[in-house]
Protein backbone atom coordinates (compact mmCIF):
# COMPACT_ATOMS: atom_id res chain seq x y z
CA UNK A 1 0.00 0.00 0.00
CA UNK A 2 1.38 3.63 -0.66
CA UNK A 3 0.74 6.68 0.56
CA UNK A 4 1.73 10.01 -0.75
CA UNK A 5 3.25 12.57 1.38
CA UNK A 6 1.27 15.35 -0.29
CA UNK A 7 -2.25 14.17 -0.52
CA UNK A 8 -4.48 14.63 2.79
CA UNK A 9 -5.16 11.55 4.04
CA UNK A 10 -8.46 10.76 5.70
CA UNK A 11 -7.10 11.10 9.71
CA UNK A 12 -4.82 13.99 8.97
CA UNK A 13 -5.51 16.27 11.71
CA UNK A 14 -6.99 19.71 10.94
CA UNK A 15 -3.76 22.53 10.35
CA UNK A 16 -5.65 24.40 12.90
CA UNK A 17 -3.41 26.25 16.02
CA UNK A 18 -5.77 24.32 18.46
CA UNK A 19 -4.99 20.72 16.97
CA UNK A 20 -1.26 21.77 15.65
CA UNK A 21 -0.42 23.61 19.42
CA UNK A 22 0.25 26.53 18.22
CA UNK A 23 -2.50 28.36 20.40
CA UNK A 24 -0.92 31.83 21.56
CA UNK A 25 0.11 31.33 25.32
CA UNK A 26 1.41 33.08 28.21
CA UNK A 27 4.96 31.45 29.16
CA UNK A 28 5.74 33.23 32.86
CA UNK A 29 9.09 32.11 34.38
CA UNK A 30 9.76 32.53 38.11
CA UNK A 31 13.01 34.00 38.19
CA UNK A 32 14.49 36.12 41.21
CA UNK A 33 13.76 38.99 39.55
CA UNK A 34 10.09 39.10 40.01
CA UNK A 35 10.28 36.94 43.19
CA UNK A 36 12.05 38.76 45.46
CA UNK A 37 10.40 42.03 45.25
CA UNK A 38 7.03 39.34 45.53
CA UNK A 39 9.04 38.33 48.57
CA UNK A 40 9.72 41.37 50.09
CA UNK A 41 6.33 43.18 49.80
CA UNK A 42 4.62 40.08 50.87
CA UNK A 43 6.80 39.97 54.11
CA UNK A 44 6.64 43.39 54.91
CA UNK A 45 2.62 43.51 54.84
CA UNK A 46 2.25 40.33 56.46
CA UNK A 47 4.25 41.86 59.43
CA UNK A 48 2.42 45.03 59.50
CA UNK A 49 -0.95 42.85 59.09
CA UNK A 50 0.19 41.08 62.42
CA UNK A 51 1.37 43.53 64.12
CA UNK A 52 -1.86 45.50 63.80
CA UNK A 53 -3.71 41.92 64.70
CA UNK A 54 -1.21 41.27 67.99
CA UNK A 55 -2.05 44.58 69.35
CA UNK A 56 -5.76 44.40 68.60
CA UNK A 57 -6.16 41.00 70.34
CA UNK A 58 -4.13 42.34 73.36
CA UNK A 59 -5.83 45.23 73.87
CA UNK A 60 -8.73 43.02 74.62
CA UNK A 61 -9.92 42.41 77.93
CA UNK A 62 -11.09 39.00 79.62
CA UNK A 63 -12.74 38.03 82.92
CA UNK A 64 -13.45 34.60 83.65
CA UNK A 65 -14.82 32.43 86.43
CA UNK A 66 -14.64 28.70 86.60
CA UNK A 67 -17.61 27.79 88.38
CA UNK A 68 -17.71 24.09 88.33
CA UNK A 69 -17.49 23.84 92.07
CA UNK A 70 -15.25 21.20 92.47
CA UNK A 71 -14.39 20.97 95.84
CA UNK A 72 -12.28 24.01 97.57
CA UNK A 73 -12.85 26.69 94.87
CA UNK A 74 -15.66 28.53 95.97
CA UNK A 75 -18.98 29.20 97.20
CA UNK A 76 -20.20 26.39 93.90
CA UNK A 77 -19.12 23.32 95.39
CA UNK A 78 -21.98 23.10 97.63
CA UNK A 79 -24.23 22.33 94.22
CA UNK A 80 -21.45 20.31 93.08
CA UNK A 81 -21.33 17.75 95.87
CA UNK A 82 -24.84 17.29 95.48
CA UNK A 83 -23.91 16.23 91.67
CA UNK A 84 -22.73 13.09 91.71
CA UNK A 85 -23.27 11.23 88.77
CA UNK A 86 -27.10 12.86 88.55
CA UNK A 87 -28.60 16.23 87.93
CA UNK A 88 -27.91 18.62 90.91
CA UNK A 89 -31.03 19.54 93.24
CA UNK A 90 -33.68 21.51 91.38
CA UNK A 91 -32.55 25.23 91.39
CA UNK A 92 -29.42 25.32 93.55
CA UNK A 93 -27.67 28.75 92.92
CA UNK A 94 -24.88 30.02 93.59
CA UNK A 95 -22.65 33.06 93.36
CA UNK A 96 -18.83 35.10 92.11
CA UNK A 97 -18.23 38.20 93.85
CA UNK A 98 -15.46 40.12 91.71
CA UNK A 99 -14.95 43.77 91.48
CA UNK A 100 -13.31 46.22 88.28
CA UNK A 101 -10.54 48.50 89.53
CA UNK A 102 -11.19 50.40 86.41
CA UNK A 103 -13.94 50.39 82.97
CA UNK A 104 -14.32 47.39 81.36
CA UNK A 105 -14.95 49.40 77.95
CA UNK A 106 -17.40 47.76 75.99
CA UNK A 107 -19.62 46.52 74.45
CA UNK A 108 -19.34 43.79 77.02
CA UNK A 109 -20.24 40.18 75.73
CA UNK A 110 -21.10 37.28 78.55
CA UNK A 111 -20.26 33.75 77.49
CA UNK A 112 -20.29 30.49 79.43
CA UNK A 113 -17.58 27.78 78.40
CA UNK A 114 -17.50 24.24 78.53
CA UNK A 115 -14.55 21.74 78.24
CA UNK A 116 -14.29 18.35 77.88
CA UNK A 117 -17.29 18.84 76.17
CA UNK A 118 -17.54 16.54 71.96
CA UNK A 119 -19.92 18.52 70.49
CA UNK A 120 -18.31 17.35 67.45
CA UNK A 121 -18.79 13.89 68.15
CA UNK A 122 -20.02 11.84 64.72
CA UNK A 123 -23.21 10.03 66.56
CA UNK A 124 -23.87 13.24 68.93
CA UNK A 125 -23.93 15.50 66.06
CA UNK A 126 -26.53 13.84 63.77
CA UNK A 127 -29.00 12.86 66.50
CA UNK A 128 -31.43 15.72 65.32
CA UNK A 129 -33.99 16.49 63.10
CA UNK A 130 -33.57 19.88 60.80
CA UNK A 131 -36.83 19.02 59.43
CA UNK A 132 -38.77 19.20 62.65
CA UNK A 133 -37.03 22.43 63.79
CA UNK A 134 -37.97 24.08 60.42
CA UNK A 135 -41.59 24.01 62.00
CA UNK A 136 -42.96 21.55 59.65
CA UNK A 137 -45.94 20.52 61.02
CA UNK A 138 -45.85 16.92 59.51
CA UNK A 139 -42.40 16.55 60.82
CA UNK A 140 -43.13 17.67 64.28
CA UNK A 141 -45.12 14.71 65.06
CA UNK A 142 -42.63 12.29 63.58
CA UNK A 143 -39.21 12.99 64.41
CA UNK A 144 -36.39 11.29 62.50
CA UNK A 145 -34.90 8.10 63.28
CA UNK A 146 -31.53 9.53 63.85
CA UNK A 147 -32.54 11.22 66.72
CA UNK A 148 -32.92 7.83 68.55
CA UNK A 149 -32.64 7.41 71.87
CA UNK A 150 -34.10 10.37 72.44
CA UNK A 151 -36.96 10.17 69.61
CA UNK A 152 -39.71 9.19 71.86
CA UNK A 153 -40.79 9.42 75.54
CA UNK A 154 -41.99 5.93 77.38
CA UNK A 155 -45.21 6.76 76.69
CA UNK A 156 -44.74 6.79 73.31
CA UNK A 157 -45.12 10.67 72.90
CA UNK A 158 -42.99 12.03 69.90
CA UNK A 159 -39.96 14.49 71.25
CA UNK A 160 -39.96 17.74 70.10
CA UNK A 161 -37.39 19.04 69.29
CA UNK A 162 -35.67 15.43 69.22
CA UNK A 163 -31.93 14.40 69.33
CA UNK A 164 -29.00 14.25 71.99
CA UNK A 165 -27.69 17.82 70.72
CA UNK A 166 -30.91 19.44 72.01
CA UNK A 167 -31.55 17.08 74.89
CA UNK A 168 -28.29 18.09 76.13
CA UNK A 169 -29.56 21.83 76.17
CA UNK A 170 -27.26 24.08 78.83
CA UNK A 171 -29.44 25.32 81.50
CA UNK A 172 -27.34 27.37 83.89
CA UNK A 173 -28.65 30.82 83.71
CA UNK A 174 -26.87 33.84 84.99
CA UNK A 175 -27.57 37.58 86.83
CA UNK A 176 -25.51 40.53 87.04
CA UNK A 177 -25.55 42.70 89.35
CA UNK A 178 -23.69 45.74 90.41
CA UNK A 179 -22.97 47.60 93.70
CA UNK A 180 -22.18 50.97 92.27
CA UNK A 181 -21.11 52.69 96.35
CA UNK A 182 -19.34 50.04 98.59
CA UNK A 183 -22.00 49.15 101.00
CA UNK A 184 -24.86 50.04 98.70
CA UNK A 185 -27.73 48.44 97.20
CA UNK A 186 -26.96 45.62 94.08
CA UNK A 187 -28.67 46.76 91.02
CA UNK A 188 -29.46 44.43 88.25
CA UNK A 189 -26.95 45.25 85.48
CA UNK A 190 -29.77 44.47 82.16
CA UNK A 191 -28.28 41.32 80.27
CA UNK A 192 -29.35 41.49 76.27
CA UNK A 193 -30.56 37.64 75.76
CA UNK A 194 -31.35 38.38 71.73
CA UNK A 195 -29.42 38.89 68.62
CA UNK A 196 -26.61 36.30 69.96
CA UNK A 197 -27.47 33.93 67.59
CA UNK A 198 -26.69 33.89 63.91
CA UNK A 199 -29.90 35.53 61.92
CA UNK A 200 -29.93 33.30 59.60
CA UNK A 201 -30.57 30.69 62.34
CA UNK A 202 -33.16 32.42 63.85
CA UNK A 203 -35.26 33.17 61.40
CA UNK A 204 -34.92 31.07 58.19
CA UNK A 205 -33.53 27.79 59.69
CA UNK A 206 -35.06 27.66 63.26
CA UNK A 207 -39.16 28.21 62.67
CA UNK A 208 -41.85 27.69 65.43
CA UNK A 209 -45.34 24.69 63.74
CA UNK A 210 -48.14 27.49 63.10
CA UNK A 211 -49.86 28.45 65.92
CA UNK A 212 -52.99 26.96 66.85
CA UNK A 213 -55.71 29.23 68.17
CA UNK A 214 -53.40 31.74 68.54
CA UNK A 215 -51.21 29.58 71.27
CA UNK A 216 -47.55 27.68 71.12
CA UNK A 217 -48.56 25.24 73.56
CA UNK A 218 -51.50 24.00 71.35
CA UNK A 219 -49.32 24.13 68.15
CA UNK A 220 -47.30 21.44 70.32
CA UNK A 221 -49.70 19.40 71.72
CA UNK A 222 -48.71 15.82 71.28
CA UNK A 223 -45.03 15.58 71.51
CA UNK A 224 -43.23 15.89 75.14
CA UNK A 225 -40.00 17.89 75.75
CA UNK A 226 -36.87 15.71 75.87
CA UNK A 227 -35.98 13.48 78.97
CA UNK A 228 -33.46 16.25 80.32
CA UNK A 229 -35.35 19.14 80.05
CA UNK A 230 -37.50 20.31 82.98
CA UNK A 231 -40.07 22.99 81.07
CA UNK A 232 -41.54 22.03 77.73
CA UNK A 233 -40.12 23.67 74.68
CA UNK A 234 -43.03 26.51 74.45
CA UNK A 235 -42.14 27.69 77.63
CA UNK A 236 -38.34 28.36 77.50
CA UNK A 237 -38.79 32.34 77.90
CA UNK A 238 -41.32 34.52 78.94
CA UNK A 239 -40.85 36.07 75.25
CA UNK A 240 -43.09 34.88 72.83
CA UNK A 241 -40.81 36.14 70.14
CA UNK A 242 -38.18 34.15 71.69
CA UNK A 243 -39.64 30.23 72.35
CA UNK A 244 -40.27 27.38 71.18
CA UNK A 245 -37.90 26.28 68.96
CA UNK A 246 -36.45 30.00 67.59
CA UNK A 247 -35.42 30.70 71.26
CA UNK A 248 -32.01 32.03 71.19
CA UNK A 249 -30.44 30.24 73.77
CA UNK A 250 -31.60 26.87 72.54
CA UNK A 251 -30.30 28.17 68.77
CA UNK A 252 -26.88 28.42 70.13
CA UNK A 253 -26.60 25.47 71.62
CA UNK A 254 -27.72 23.78 68.82
CA UNK A 255 -24.85 25.20 66.09
CA UNK A 256 -22.59 22.41 67.62
CA UNK A 257 -18.75 23.79 68.27
CA UNK A 258 -15.89 22.41 66.55
CA UNK A 259 -13.48 21.25 69.56
CA UNK A 260 -14.66 20.05 72.92
CA UNK A 261 -13.53 23.17 74.35
CA UNK A 262 -15.97 25.85 73.41
CA UNK A 263 -17.76 29.03 74.38
CA UNK A 264 -21.17 30.14 73.32
CA UNK A 265 -22.68 33.44 73.68
CA UNK A 266 -25.08 33.91 76.51
CA UNK A 267 -26.08 37.70 77.03
CA UNK A 268 -24.76 41.31 75.65
CA UNK A 269 -24.69 43.98 78.06
CA UNK A 270 -24.93 46.97 76.41
CA UNK A 271 -28.21 48.39 77.29
CA UNK A 272 -28.89 51.99 79.47
CA UNK A 273 -25.93 52.53 81.96
CA UNK A 274 -23.98 50.16 80.59
CA UNK A 275 -23.81 50.41 77.03
CA UNK A 276 -20.05 51.56 76.94
CA UNK A 277 -19.14 49.21 79.33
CA UNK A 278 -18.93 48.02 82.97
CA UNK A 279 -17.94 50.45 85.70
CA UNK A 280 -15.71 50.20 87.95
CA UNK A 281 -17.52 48.59 91.13
CA UNK A 282 -18.13 45.21 92.94
CA UNK A 283 -20.34 43.06 90.94
CA UNK A 284 -22.25 40.11 91.93
CA UNK A 285 -23.14 37.03 89.27
CA UNK A 286 -26.17 35.55 90.44
CA UNK A 287 -25.71 31.34 89.36
CA UNK A 288 -28.54 28.87 88.62
CA UNK A 289 -26.40 25.68 88.92
CA UNK A 290 -27.96 22.98 87.18
CA UNK A 291 -26.11 21.59 84.12
CA UNK A 292 -23.88 18.64 85.63
CA UNK A 293 -20.62 18.69 84.21
CA UNK A 294 -19.06 16.64 86.73
CA UNK A 295 -19.79 13.10 85.98
CA UNK A 296 -17.48 13.20 82.55
CA UNK A 297 -14.84 15.82 84.28
CA UNK A 298 -15.50 18.51 82.26
CA UNK A 299 -15.95 22.14 83.55
CA UNK A 300 -17.94 25.27 83.29
CA UNK A 301 -17.26 28.59 83.13
CA UNK A 302 -18.41 32.22 83.18
CA UNK A 303 -16.58 34.55 80.58
CA UNK A 304 -16.97 38.42 80.24
CA UNK A 305 -15.06 39.46 77.17
CA UNK A 306 -14.99 42.74 75.08
CA UNK A 307 -14.41 42.50 71.06
CA UNK A 308 -12.74 44.40 68.88
CA UNK A 309 -13.12 44.46 65.02
CA UNK A 310 -11.72 41.16 64.37
CA UNK A 311 -13.53 38.95 66.79
CA UNK A 312 -12.47 38.36 70.55
CA UNK A 313 -9.54 38.09 72.10
CA UNK A 314 -7.36 35.46 69.34
CA UNK A 315 -3.15 35.97 69.16
CA UNK A 316 -2.32 33.13 67.26
CA UNK A 317 -3.33 35.21 63.96
CA UNK A 318 -1.36 37.73 65.04
CA UNK A 319 1.73 35.87 65.74
CA UNK A 320 0.93 33.72 62.73
CA UNK A 321 1.14 36.44 60.15
CA UNK A 322 4.45 37.78 62.59
CA UNK A 323 6.31 35.14 61.66
CA UNK A 324 5.24 34.11 58.23
CA UNK A 325 6.08 37.68 57.13
CA UNK A 326 9.45 37.14 59.38
CA UNK A 327 10.26 34.47 57.38
CA UNK A 328 8.94 35.84 54.17
CA UNK A 329 11.86 38.59 54.60
CA UNK A 330 14.55 36.02 55.70
CA UNK A 331 14.05 33.91 52.70
CA UNK A 332 14.07 37.14 50.75
CA UNK A 333 17.21 38.24 51.88
CA UNK A 334 18.41 34.44 51.52
CA UNK A 335 17.74 34.76 47.75
CA UNK A 336 19.08 37.94 47.36
CA UNK A 337 22.42 36.73 48.88
CA UNK A 338 22.26 34.00 46.44
CA UNK A 339 21.12 36.17 43.41
CA UNK A 340 24.00 38.49 43.94
CA UNK A 341 26.35 35.89 43.90
CA UNK A 342 25.06 33.64 41.36
CA UNK A 343 25.30 36.91 38.93
CA UNK A 344 29.10 37.16 39.99
CA UNK A 345 29.93 33.95 38.86
CA UNK A 346 27.65 34.85 35.69
CA UNK A 347 29.59 37.83 34.59
CA UNK A 348 33.15 35.48 35.08
CA UNK A 349 31.63 33.11 32.77
CA UNK A 350 30.89 35.72 30.38
CA UNK A 351 34.50 37.66 30.99
CA UNK A 352 36.03 33.88 30.33
CA UNK A 353 33.79 33.66 27.07
CA UNK B 1 -0.99 21.82 25.27
CA UNK B 2 1.58 21.82 27.83
CA UNK B 3 4.78 22.80 26.19
CA UNK B 4 7.76 23.83 28.33
CA UNK B 5 9.61 24.93 25.46
CA UNK B 6 8.52 26.35 22.11
CA UNK B 7 8.79 24.55 19.13
CA UNK B 8 11.29 26.16 17.49
CA UNK B 9 14.06 26.38 20.27
CA UNK B 10 13.71 23.01 20.61
CA UNK B 11 14.06 22.56 16.86
CA UNK B 12 17.58 24.14 17.49
CA UNK B 13 18.75 22.97 20.21
CA UNK B 14 17.44 18.79 20.28
CA UNK B 15 19.51 18.09 22.98
CA UNK B 16 16.97 19.82 25.61
CA UNK B 17 15.24 16.42 25.06
CA UNK B 18 17.73 14.50 27.09
CA UNK B 19 16.27 16.73 30.20
CA UNK B 20 13.29 14.44 29.91
CA UNK B 21 15.26 11.29 28.67
CA UNK B 22 14.81 7.66 30.84
CA UNK B 23 11.12 9.16 32.70
CA UNK B 24 13.37 12.16 34.35
CA UNK B 25 10.16 14.10 35.31
CA UNK B 26 8.58 10.86 37.23
CA UNK B 27 11.42 9.48 39.19
CA UNK B 28 10.87 8.55 42.51
CA UNK B 29 12.62 11.58 43.54
CA UNK B 30 10.49 14.17 42.15
CA UNK B 31 7.67 11.90 43.67
CA UNK B 32 8.36 11.73 47.29
CA UNK B 33 9.27 15.45 47.56
CA UNK B 34 5.68 15.82 45.94
CA UNK B 35 4.40 13.19 48.86
CA UNK B 36 6.07 15.64 51.38
CA UNK B 37 5.07 18.48 49.88
CA UNK B 38 1.30 17.53 50.40
CA UNK B 39 1.70 16.05 53.98
CA UNK B 40 2.72 18.95 54.87
CA UNK B 41 0.32 21.08 53.29
CA UNK B 42 -2.43 18.83 55.08
CA UNK B 43 -0.82 19.41 58.36
CA UNK B 44 -0.63 23.28 57.51
CA UNK B 45 -4.48 23.48 56.47
CA UNK B 46 -6.15 21.64 59.40
CA UNK B 47 -3.31 22.62 62.36
CA UNK B 48 -3.39 26.15 61.02
CA UNK B 49 -7.40 25.99 61.27
CA UNK B 50 -6.71 24.20 64.57
CA UNK B 51 -5.26 26.84 66.40
CA UNK B 52 -7.33 29.62 65.14
CA UNK B 53 -10.27 27.95 66.72
CA UNK B 54 -8.72 26.55 69.96
CA UNK B 55 -8.29 29.86 71.00
CA UNK B 56 -11.83 30.11 72.31
CA UNK B 57 -13.19 33.28 71.89
CA UNK B 58 -13.27 32.89 67.97
CA UNK B 59 -15.22 29.41 68.51
CA UNK B 60 -17.98 31.40 69.22
CA UNK B 61 -16.42 34.89 69.17
CA UNK B 62 -19.14 38.58 69.06
CA UNK B 63 -18.08 40.08 65.86
CA UNK B 64 -20.14 43.14 65.15
CA UNK B 65 -20.98 43.25 61.31
CA UNK B 66 -24.08 45.76 62.44
CA UNK B 67 -25.73 46.08 65.67
CA UNK B 68 -27.72 42.74 65.31
CA UNK B 69 -25.50 40.24 64.11
CA UNK B 70 -22.62 38.54 64.77
CA UNK B 71 -20.67 35.47 63.99
CA UNK B 72 -20.12 31.93 66.10
CA UNK B 73 -18.20 29.48 64.36
CA UNK B 74 -19.52 26.11 64.63
CA UNK B 75 -18.25 22.44 63.74
CA UNK B 76 -19.37 23.22 60.36
CA UNK B 77 -17.41 26.40 59.86
CA UNK B 78 -14.21 25.04 60.83
CA UNK B 79 -14.70 21.70 58.18
CA UNK B 80 -15.32 24.67 55.75
CA UNK B 81 -12.71 26.65 56.17
CA UNK B 82 -10.53 23.69 55.86
CA UNK B 83 -11.87 22.94 52.55
CA UNK B 84 -11.82 26.31 51.22
CA UNK B 85 -8.28 26.60 52.05
CA UNK B 86 -7.52 23.37 50.27
CA UNK B 87 -9.31 23.90 47.00
CA UNK B 88 -7.60 27.17 46.94
CA UNK B 89 -3.77 25.74 47.35
CA UNK B 90 -4.23 22.90 45.14
CA UNK B 91 -5.46 24.60 42.38
CA UNK B 92 -3.18 27.44 42.86
CA UNK B 93 0.00 24.62 43.20
CA UNK B 94 -1.27 23.63 39.81
CA UNK B 95 -1.00 27.08 38.42
CA UNK B 96 2.73 27.41 39.63
CA UNK B 97 3.11 24.08 37.43
CA UNK B 98 1.49 25.31 34.50
CA UNK B 99 4.46 26.72 32.13
CA UNK B 100 2.13 27.43 29.48
CA UNK B 101 -0.61 29.33 29.74
CA UNK B 102 -3.44 28.87 26.50
CA UNK B 103 -7.24 30.37 27.17
CA UNK B 104 -7.79 26.98 28.00
CA UNK B 105 -5.75 26.74 31.26
CA UNK B 106 -6.81 29.83 32.29
CA UNK B 107 -10.78 28.87 31.58
CA UNK B 108 -10.17 26.10 33.54
CA UNK B 109 -8.32 27.03 36.39
CA UNK B 110 -9.59 30.40 37.37
CA UNK B 111 -12.78 28.82 36.55
CA UNK B 112 -12.47 25.85 38.53
CA UNK B 113 -12.36 28.69 41.58
CA UNK B 114 -15.00 30.60 40.69
CA UNK B 115 -17.43 27.29 40.11
CA UNK B 116 -16.50 26.26 43.66
CA UNK B 117 -17.06 30.00 45.46
CA UNK B 118 -20.74 30.01 43.61
CA UNK B 119 -21.49 26.49 43.83
CA UNK B 120 -20.87 26.94 48.11
CA UNK B 121 -22.63 30.22 48.15
CA UNK B 122 -25.94 28.68 45.80
CA UNK B 123 -25.55 25.23 48.49
CA UNK B 124 -25.27 26.88 51.29
CA UNK B 125 -27.64 29.88 50.46
CA UNK B 126 -30.55 28.12 50.01
CA UNK B 127 -32.47 25.45 51.82
CA UNK B 128 -32.38 22.57 49.70
CA UNK B 129 -35.86 20.49 50.18
CA UNK B 130 -34.46 17.12 49.60
CA UNK B 131 -31.99 17.32 52.04
CA UNK B 132 -32.57 15.38 55.85
CA UNK B 133 -29.84 17.39 57.52
CA UNK B 134 -29.52 21.50 56.66
CA UNK B 135 -26.32 21.30 58.23
CA UNK B 136 -24.66 23.56 55.81
CA UNK B 137 -26.78 26.46 55.54
CA UNK B 138 -25.07 29.81 55.50
CA UNK B 139 -21.87 28.10 56.81
CA UNK B 140 -20.10 29.47 53.74
CA UNK B 141 -21.53 33.22 53.81
CA UNK B 142 -21.08 33.70 57.26
CA UNK B 143 -17.30 32.42 56.91
CA UNK B 144 -16.70 35.07 54.39
CA UNK B 145 -18.55 37.69 56.39
CA UNK B 146 -15.63 37.51 59.40
CA UNK B 147 -12.29 39.41 58.89
CA UNK B 148 -10.27 36.54 60.75
CA UNK B 149 -11.72 34.06 58.40
CA UNK B 150 -10.44 35.84 55.10
CA UNK B 151 -6.96 36.62 57.25
CA UNK B 152 -6.29 32.97 58.04
CA UNK B 153 -7.39 31.42 54.36
CA UNK B 154 -4.58 34.20 53.08
CA UNK B 155 -2.01 33.18 55.47
CA UNK B 156 -2.70 29.48 55.16
CA UNK B 157 -2.48 29.55 50.91
CA UNK B 158 0.79 31.14 51.54
CA UNK B 159 2.21 29.05 54.57
CA UNK B 160 1.14 25.93 52.00
CA UNK B 161 3.05 27.75 48.58
CA UNK B 162 5.77 29.29 50.12
CA UNK B 163 8.31 26.06 50.18
CA UNK B 164 7.81 25.15 46.70
CA UNK B 165 7.76 29.10 45.48
CA UNK B 166 11.64 28.84 47.59
CA UNK B 167 12.40 25.31 46.05
CA UNK B 168 11.70 26.33 42.20
CA UNK B 169 13.40 30.26 42.27
CA UNK B 170 16.54 28.63 44.43
CA UNK B 171 17.04 25.56 42.08
CA UNK B 172 16.29 28.06 38.87
CA UNK B 173 19.08 29.93 40.31
CA UNK B 174 21.80 27.32 41.47
CA UNK B 175 21.03 24.44 39.53
CA UNK B 176 19.38 25.57 35.91
CA UNK B 177 18.55 22.43 33.51
CA UNK B 178 19.33 23.13 30.31
CA UNK B 179 15.60 23.93 29.90
CA UNK B 180 15.65 26.65 32.59
CA UNK B 181 19.13 28.17 31.09
CA UNK B 182 17.64 28.46 27.41
CA UNK B 183 14.23 29.55 28.40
Amino acid sequence: MTWSATARGAHQPDNTAFTQQRLPAWQPLLSASIALPLFFCAGLAFIGLGLGLFYSSNGIKELEYDYTGNPGTGNCSACALADQDRAPPLRCSCSWYFSLPELFPGPVYLYYELTNFYQNNRRYSVSRDDTQLSGLPSALRHPANECAPYQRRASGLPIAPCGAIANSLFNDSFSLWHQRQPGGPYVEVPLDRTGIAWWTDCHVKFRNPPLVNGSLALAFQGTAPPPNWRRPVYELSPDPNNTGFINQDFVVWMRTAALPTFRKLYARIRQGNYSSGLPRGAYLVNITYNYPVRAFGGHKLIVFSNISWMGGKNPFLGIAYLVVGSLCILMGFVMLGVYIRYQDQNDEDEDEE
Amino acid sequence: MEQHVSIDTLRRDPSLYRDIAKNALLRWRVFIYWTFLGVFDALVFFFGAYFMFENTTVTSNGQIMTTNTHMIFGNWTFGTLVFTVMVFTVTLKLALDTHYWTWINHFVIWGSLLFYVVFSLLWGGIIWPFLNYQRMYYVFIQMLSSGPAWLLIILLITVSLLPDVLKKVLCRQLWPSATERVQ
